[in-house]
């Protein structure tokens, strides 16, 4: 009875790190389908956070709170490493890019079967210009 | 629809391949259309090389700028919502979307 506050402390941890590694499959895998996913990772978000919440139910009603405090401690690391991934290590400085309502900048760049395609190509049809990071 | 990238031709060739992707590729391996449109991103390739940052750009059928979406988050692209939003906000307007060619 008395290690039953420490297992559902565990199964917390458990479901914390099942959140947060459940999310690198998914946007590898799957980004392009799960756009939402890769952007706000709710899913995995709502793990993390069950998980914190059966922790912390287990630390209150323990009586012996120092096993469950631990895992507490780390669900709670868990997800704060999560949230260091998610909006700090990745975010980058603000770039405006092209101002909407100017014209777009002229290019002449070779596509990928040697042809040289202009921006003038595509004048009288709207053009989605997308820049890739690239290094596949 | 058109990508640009810093790869060269023939890496865009296996990934268009690959991926089975019908739209050019355009390869900028000097950066000068991603600095054109203000979009280098410092140091973030292999090796410390400068790369694009993370970016779409709606032009019109007369070569203006109607919508960008620059990312704040290496993971964070925009969805296809978002960009058919933008779409179809742009050939709301008329002339901005005239030519019936399947482009885009």
């Amino acid at each position: 009875m008395r290690s039953r506050p420490a297992l559902l402390a565990a199964l917390g941890l458990a479901l914390g790190v099942a959140g947060v590694v459940s999310y690198f499959p998914v946007v590898i895998h799957f980004g392009a389908w799960l756009p939402r996913v890769r952007n706000g990772a709710v899913p995995n978000w709502l793990v993390v956070v069950l998980g914190l919440a059966l922790a912390v139910v287990a630390l209150v009603r323990a009586r012996r709170r120092l096993v469950p405090g631990l895992l507490v401690g780390l669900t709670a690391v868990v997800a704060g490493s999560f949230a260091a991934m998610l909006y700090v290590a990745t975010a980058l400085p603000v770039r405006a890019g092209p101002t909407v309502g100017t014209p777009a900048p002229d290019f002449a760049l070779v596509d990928q079967s040697g042809t040289t395609v202009r921006l003038a190509d595509f004048r009288g049809a709207p053009l989605l210009l997308v820049f890739y990071r690239g290094h596949w | 629809m058109a990508g640009v990238v810093v790869d060269p031709p023939a890496t865009n060739a296996d990934l268009a391949h690959q991926a089975g992707l019908a739209y050019p590729i355009l390869s900028d391996p000097e950066l000068r259309a991603i600095d054109a449109y203000g979009l280098r991103h410092e140091h973030a390739g292999p090796e410390g090389a400068d790369v694009a940052r993370s970016a779409s750009v709606l032009i019109d059928a007369d070569g203006v700028v109607r919508w960008t979406f620059v990312t704040t988050n290496v993971r964070v692209r925009p969805t296809p919502d978002e960009v058919i939003a933008a779409v179809d906000a742009v050939c709301a307007a008329p002339g901005r979307c005239s030519a019936p060619s399947g482009r885009l």
